[in-house]
């Protein structure tokens, strides 16, 4: 875990000014303030670090609060949730994110990810997926509909439009921290030439090492680096620093 | 006074909060006429080559840099505002600033790596070079993000780094200088160098 080039990435969700922690996308549970979050997360020096809105009936990007919140960090940081028109990606990017995370519009906007694209370049422009399995069928979700798709058809889509970074977010292990999705991390790994990410499941130090040998490259984790103990008390921990 | 060019689409923001934690005297600017007032100039940028060209083209930013230049202020170029420097990129069709004799080039298709280059790598100083005369013992790790890159070229490069192939990290020519990382998206490494390109330039008063 020494190679710079594996990356261990903390995903913070948001829910209206909240740092909130879901399990399998439901019962958000209060984790606290998101920038003295950051602040912390900054002092422990993780690889990257993603920022998700999760509230969806506020349609509106919260640029005066994620502004406060990329000035506590002098880590690169992505943000995801609510975008829907180019003046807010570029936005985005002024505003102190080095990426945009696009997942609706993958699907449903395919016109907006292509103008990222072109005007940030692929490597500012993240497509999220989020996928669940039902009965040994996949299906993929944006924020009002599900496609039966597999994670890796959805790939294909994205990567169509320009993208140059994939995650792939497993819904089924979401908060459960029941290890990753080594399946898909063997099935897919090998097969893009951009970075992907896998998220959902992370546990601890040997869930990560797990994941590495079967060839992942990034990794992504909420619940690992919030949660301590059985009882799941609230501690802010990141112990993969490269710094 | 390092003026932060905001010509559209950099990242201008993490750069201020760095300098301002830094305590180095910075302001964004939006006017290209307020480079007459600024004594160094930080041209960050996250995007394609021919986007930022054109932005800076259309926006009336050349002239007023070119001339920034020629006084011999100093001049750092950020990630795409490194590429913008030189003559023309693979990436596009615009050409680029022209202050620097080099042609952005693609990562060769390599099953070995995956294009962007994204994550923090290792950098190789050329540690004679007077800029590291203060920080040569320190160890260097930034954040990288690029699919497309400054090969090595001799007397301008002066870091290294590798990704499947060798390709030029920082580059300085007199007053002109480049980094292909994110110094201000690289912690405590970038902290440190964006201090040393404030401080450096002042010995020469």
């Amino acid at each position: 875990m020494t190679n710079l080039n594996k990356r261990i990435i903390p995903v913070l969700t948001i829910n209206n000014r909240r740092l909130v922690k879901t399990t399998q996308f439901k019962s958000p549970r209060y984790i606290g303030d998101p920038i003295n979050a950051l602040k912390i997360f900054n002092v422990k020096g993780p690889d990257e670090i993603s920022i998700i809105e999760i509230n969806s009936t506020n349609k509106k990007i919260d640029f005066e609060f994620l502004e406060d919140l990329a000035s506590e960090s002098f880590l690169p940081l992505s943000y995801g949730g609510n975008i829907t028109k180019l003046e807010e990606v570029k936005k985005l990017i002024s505003i102190g994110f080095e990426k945009i995370i696009l997942r609706s519009a993958i699907f449903e906007n395919p016109n907006l990810v292509k103008n990222s694209v072109s005007i940030l370049g692929s490597q500012s422009v993240v497509a999220c997926i989020d996928y669940y399995v039902e009965k040994s069928n996949f299906f993929i979700k944006t924020k009002t509909k599900i496609f039966k798709k597999s994670p890796l058809e959805a790939a294909k889509i994205a990567l169509n439009l320009g993208v140059g970074e994939i995650i792939f977010h497993s819904i089924n292990r979401e908060g459960m921290m029941n290890g990753f999705d080594l399946e898909l991390i063997k099935e897919t790994n090998h097969l893009f030439n951009v970075p992907i990410i896998y998220l959902g499941g992370a546990k601890d130090f040997d869930s990560f090492n797990e994941a590495f040998s079967l060839g992942a490259e990034s990794l992504g984790a909420s619940s690992t680096f919030i949660f301590y103990g059985k009882l799941k008390g609230i501690l802010i921990t990141y112990p993969y620093s490269k710094l | 006074m390092i003026g932060i060019i905001n010509y559209g689409v950099g990242n201008v923001k993490s750069v201020f909060n760095m300098l301002n934690y830094l305590n180095i005297p910075n302001k964004i600017i939006d006017d290209p006429n307020e480079i007459y007032s600024c004594n160094k100039l930080i041209l960050p940028g996250v995007g394609s080559f021919d986007n930022g060209m054109n932005s800076l083209l259309l926006n009336g930013w050349i002239q007023p840099i070119n001339s920034h230049i020629e006084k011999k202020r100093p001049l750092l170029g950020i990630c795409l505002g490194m590429q913008l420097l030189g003559k023309s990129s693979e990436e596009g069709s615009t050409l680029g600033l022209n202050l620097l004799p080099f042609k952005v080039l693609r990562f060769p298709p390599n099953k070995q790596i995956k294009i962007p280059h994204m994550g923090w790598n290792q950098v190789e100083l050329k540690s004679n070079h007077l800029f590291f005369e203060k920080i040569k013992d320190y160890e260097h790790r930034y954040y990288f993000v690029h699919s497309y890159y400054v090969p090595i070229i001799d007397n301008l490069t002066i870091m290294k780094s590798n990704y499947g192939i060798d390709f030029s990290a920082g580059v300085i020519y007199q007053n002109i200088m480049g980094f292909q990382f994110h110094p201000e998206k690289s912690h405590k490494y970038g902290l440190l160098l964006l201090k040393e390109f404030n401080d450096y330039y002042d010995k020469f008063k």
